[in-house]
């Protein structure tokens, strides 16, 4: 224990913690079976932001002041950052990418899928060509381009 | 202006490459943020007009009684896709927009983190709008049961046209789109910082974004989940919605999406708002702080109301909704506070980006209080689905996203162009639109009360709506003019609009440290970054080394120029 928290996941972790407790109060309130669903789904999906967070968390390093249950409060929940927090949790050296026609034919191909559903599954075909065809196209552009 | 360099890491030097082509197929196949993010503002201000044409002929159906222009069934279509079009094709891409060319430029980052999966955003959005549009086009026309889509309206058999299943197959994947840019935009947020800026350093407009793209992560999927069952029983014999099945289930799912949804409008214009009070008020934001937790308050919030859309049910807990629902007011209430503070004994500068923001506030101030009304369960029994709630709505989705939207767009269209819009048109413009908006919806509140159903194009003239409605079809004239004398001020402007220069309102944040229009790579250089205000700070205390001495002013200079305004 000890170490800080990014803001970037307490963030996840507040939010799951009022959802949470919302979700709770509800079906005690109104035994709602959709509702409450809802609310402890979202509560899930926020802790699994926040079990990333304590998985990439520096060990033993940024640790803030206080301990105790207050201590821990604050490094999961607080509003406090350190002074020096590093901004970035990694970053390599950024490109900024050329054109790529890639994205235009794959979102193209998506909605020929979609239009395929409503006029006939014979329209998913080229569809899914599109897609195929995109997608192939944009993980290999790089590599073609040395 | 005089900066101490901070370069760019080599790295990202090297990977400059060339700027995309100028010509279409540059624009088809660009990646750049910034052009991505001009596609989407321009593609939102066009669905924009669509639809504000669509209320023009509603208001001009509803000016007298009896049917005149439309017969009821286009009607239905029209308020149908008027709705659709505001909210999913105007709103929230205009957001996405401004965010997709702001975020980077007030990080510091060269681009977002996934530069192709932007513009793959991009298309979808636009071919999924084309597709609901295209129900115009198809036997039967476009959907026509209100934005929401309802089931059992919704279901095949008292909606049988195809133009249904464009709107739905176009929502899902306008959904998808927004969900993978939300996606792009949060990684950008964690992972492109430029060193130095801390969470806790953010724009409050960036931080008014990450919550933003937070509510569109967990809420877009819900929407998605909805709409793909609605698919499966309108096509498949599925029997989910259906009376077999449950409507109301759609419902919750529905509203579980749509209250998020209406934050996910407001807070990026909370955040433009919250930019432009410090600068146009000479002041430093006041409690920064407080701003950031409301604005976390309001995202979390906003999932716990959502049922307040559907008190006449009868199935639903009006005690814990109307609570949840009266809560948001008091992060709302923090932000107001802190506007005002910001202002309070500033030095105010009522260019044109401040008239919109003081508009903004006043509409919804009242947008607001309405909505507290509403959130009382007698209330809404009594008021529901009447013309006072097309009055609340517009009030807090107009007042907030229109007024903001043409402040953020007159105070950065000189980064976006390098020329300033006319000032004098553009107060012109703004109190067309002031006055236009509350002719055109404040007498909805009355009607409302006077038992008008929302979603009618016809009324007897015996009921008494007569003068009112006729004022709010004025009154949308009035709106209408406003918006054509934007288009004429961005047009001329844009060519033949005053040099702006890099920084021409004195800016805050650090897209004003760079020229305008922006580099393709954003910046050759970065201020020291020790605060939410960088720019500010370099102002005040001249160059500062990346921590390091202050050079410049003596402490005493600092002290004095640091009061009348702190953080929280």
């Amino acid at each position: 224990m000890g170490a800080a928290v990014a803001e970037e996941f307490r963030l996840f972790f507040r939010t799951a913690l009022y959802v949470g407790g919302a979700g709770l109060v509800y079906w005690l309130v109104s035994l709602d079976a959709p509702g409450t669903v809802l609310l402890v789904a979202l509560t899930l999906a926020l802790l699994a932001f926040v079990g990333m967070a304590i998985f990439l968390a520096p060990r033993g390093a940024g640790a803030e002041g206080r301990s105790g249950v207050l201590g821990l409060l604050n490094r999961y929940i607080g509003f406090h950052e350190p002074v020096d927090a590093a901004p970035p949790l990694e970053s390599g050296p950024e490109l900024v990418p050329l054109g790529s026609a890639w994205p235009i034919i794959t979102a193209l191909g998506m909605v020929v899928i979609g239009l395929g559903l409503i006029f006939g599954a014979w329209l998913s075909l080229p569809g899914i060509g599109l897609v195929v065809w995109g997608a192939v196209g944009w993980l290999t552009q790089l590599d073609r381009m040395g | 202006m005089t900066t101490v360099e901070q370069p760019m890491p080599d790295a990202q030097r090297r990977h400059v490459l060339k700027h995309a082509d100028d010509g279409l197929i540059g624009w088809l196949t660009t990646t750049d943020h910034k052009r991505i993010g001009i596609l989407y503002m321009v593609s939102a201000f066009i669905f924009f007009l669509v639809a504000g044409l669509m209320s023009l002929v509603m208001r001009a159906e509803l000016a007298i009684p009896e049917l005149q222009l439309l017969d009821l069934q286009t009607y239905n279509q029209l308020f149908t896709m008027h709705g659709t079009a505001m909210i999913f094709f105007f709103a929230t891409p205009m957001v996405i927009g401004l965010a997709n060319y702001l975020i980077p430029l007030q990080i510091g980052a060269p681009d977002v983190a996934f530069p192709r999966l932007n513009a793959f955003t991009y298309w979808l959005f636009i071919f999924s709008a084309l597709i609901v549009f295209g129900g115009f086009f198809v036997t039967a026309g476009a959907a026509a049961f209100g934005w929401y889509g309802y089931p059992p309206l919704s279901t095949k058999t008292f909606s049988p046209s195809v133009g249904a299943d464009l709107w739905v197959v176009g929502l899902l994947l306008s959904g998808v789109a927004s969900i993978l840019g939300s996606v792009n935009i949060l990684a950008t947020i964690f992972a492109l910082r430029a060193p130095g800026m801390t969470m806790f350093r953010l724009p409050l407009f960036t931080w008014n974004i990450l919550v933003t793209s937070i509510l569109i992560l967990f809420s877009f999927p819900v929407l998605g989940a909805a709409l793909a069952l609605l698919f499966i029983d309108r096509n498949f014999g599925g029997s989910v919605f259906t009376t077999a099945g449950d409507p109301l289930v759609y419902q919750h799912l529905f509203w579980f999406f749509g209250h998020p949804e209406v934050y996910i409008i407001a807070l990026p214009f909370f955040g433009v708002v919250t930019e432009i009070v410090p600068v146009f008020s000479r002041k430093p934001l006041f409690g920064y702080k407080a701003f950031v937790f409301a604005t976390i308050l309001i995202g979390a919030y906003s999932f716990s109301v959502w049922a307040h859309h559907m008190f006449t049910t009868g199935a639903v807990s009006t005690v814990y909704f109307a609570i949840t629902s009266f809560l948001i007011a008091i992060p709302t209430g923090v932000k107001f506070f802190g506007w005002i503070a910001t202002m309070w004994r500033g030095s105010l500068w009522f260019a044109t980006p401040m008239l919109y923001v003081v508009g903004m506030m006043a509409m919804f101030l009242i947008g607001g209080i309405t909505g507290v009304f509403l959130a009382s369960p007698p209330i809404d029994y009594a008021v529901h689905d009447t013309y006072y709630v097309v009055a609340h709505m517009h009030y807090v989705l107009f007042g907030t996203s229109v007024f903001a939207m043409f402040g953020g767009l007159f105070y950065w269209f000189p980064k976006f162009t390098g020329r300033m819009l006319d000032e004098r048109l553009g107060k012109v413009q703004f109190w067309l639109l002031f006055v236009g908006f509350n002719v055109t919806f404040f007498p909805m509140h009355q009607l409302g009360i006077d038992g008008m159903p929302r979603r009618i194009g016809d009324y007897a003239a015996e009921r008494g709506w007569n003068d009112l409605n006729l004022l709010a079809s004025g009154g949308s004239v009035l709106i209408a003019v406003a918006v054509l004398l934007f288009l004429w001020n961005f047009w001329t402007s844009r060519s033949l609009g005053l040099p702006a220069g890099d920084d021409p309102w004195g800016g805050h944040t650090l897209e004003w440290a760079t020229s305008s229009p922006p580099p393709h790579h954003n910046f050759t250089s970065l201020p020291p970054i020790t605060s939410d205000r960088p720019l500010l700070d370099l102002r005040v205390r001249g160059p500062v080394r990346q921590g390091g001495e202050p050079v410049g002013p003596s402490e005493d200079e600092r002290a004095g120029a640091d009061d009348g305004g702190g953080r929280g």
